[in-house]
């Protein structure tokens, strides 16, 4: 089986780890998303509060600028009209200072997207796998040799395959990350928490993965 | 619907670059994180998927400097959970062969027991929640 080689994978994560967060601006994350749905009613909960608070805040909004309306008619924005003409300027006065230079204004992080926004980046991972494997021609060709090498096969690799993934879901939710919000967003940041647990996930998986070649 | 389908077009083009790095193959995870011990040594067939996380890391490191260098983006300080819980993922994904979107994709890719990777991760993820609010713990997920 033949993988892309190392020098197309690295910019080709890196262009899609900054560019999710230009897109979206979200960071790059799918732990985080799987545990939403790990306690889905309080998540679905969380978005309906969310879309209530924004529903809230436009008719708010819509009802304080009709008030202002009733009470002192409808304004032009300041300065397009009833304002006296300016004084024809004096050549004896100073040029104005000029402005300070701006401080560069970057984005700002978006709020949670809802539910169905991360169903559709799950299902669309999926589908990617899907896409490939089927360009490969390796569709439903199971875990591999290597897998069954080390791990046997039935009920005792199904559970390996189950602790494992336990050990991920509980992991990730208690460091805060995965292998993409910690290595790659958070580290591309150079995020301490990030740097730290990035180091350490991938030296417990050195050392899980000589034990399970050992032990097999 | 804008959101939806940006989402869409990012996941799937992660997917596709999960599964042909190799990154979704249980034997290409096992042979990266043995980094060649006992297989041949530190050869560059052995270390390609340690490379391509470092690559893309640095990579990163310059895509964020150059185009998103005075963006707020939340920050992420070392907390209490975060050297046991990394303990514990490091050992997870050696042993599932599968980070949280790698168990997605090979789900994509047909590899049906990646369902019970992903259940699990499902029940970890579970099992951390109730536990944080039986025990009070603060909130670490400031992930997406």
């Amino acid at each position: 089986m033949t993988y892309w080689p190392f020098w197309i994978v690295a910019p080709a994560l890196a262009v899609l780890t900054v560019g999710y967060w230009i897109a979206l601006r979200r960071p790059l994350g799918v732990a985080g998303v799987l545990a939403r749905f790990s306690r889905i009613a309080e998540e679905a909960e969380f978005d309906r509060g969310a879309a209530v608070l924004q529903a809230e805040q436009a008719a708010l909004e819509a009802a304080m600028a009709q008030l202002t309306a009733e009470a002192f008619g409808e304004l032009a924005p300041a300065g397009t009209e009833g304002a006296a003409p300016l004084a024809p300027a004096s050549t004896e006065w100073p040029a104005p200072p000029p402005e300070p230079a701006k401080a560069p204004q970057g984005r700002v992080c978006a709020p949670t997207p809802t539910l169905t926004v991360h169903a559709t980046f799950l299902v669309s991972l999926a589908l990617g796998g899907f896409v490939a494997a089927l360009v490969r021609g390796t569709f439903g060709e199971g875990m591999g040799k290597s897998f069954a090498a080390h791990l046997g096969a039935g009920p005792r690799s199904l559970l390996a395959l189950a602790a494992g993934g336990v050990l991920v879901g509980f992991g990730t939710s208690l460091c805060g990350g995965c292998s993409a919000g910690h290595g790659l967003t958070g580290c591309g940041r150079l995020m301490p928490g990030s740097l730290l647990a990035t180091v350490v996930f991938f030296a417990s998986a050195v050392a899980a993965s000589l034990l399970i070649g050992r032990l097999a | 619907m804008r959101t939806h389908l940006s989402v869409a077009v990012l996941g799937v083009t992660l997917g596709v670059v999960i599964s042909a790095s190799g990154l979704s193959d249980w034997g290409e995870v096992h042979r990266m994180f043995s980094l060649g011990i006992g297989q041949g040594g530190f050869t560059l067939d052995n270390l390609r998927l340690a490379l391509a996380f470092g690559g893309a890391v640095v990579l990163s490191v310059v895509g964020f400097r150059a185009f998103a260098r005075y963006d707020e983006i939340p920050a992420k300080p070392v907390r209490a959970g975060t050297v046991p819980g990394a303990i514990l993922f490091g050992a997870g994904w050696a042993l599932a062969g599968a980070c949280p979107g790698a168990a997605l994709v090979q789900i994509g890719e047909g590899k049906t027991a990646a369902f019970v990777s992903l259940a699990g991760m499902l029940a970890g993820a579970w099992l951390h929640d109730a536990l944080r609010k039986r025990l009070g713990w603060a909130r670490h997920s400031c992930i997406d």
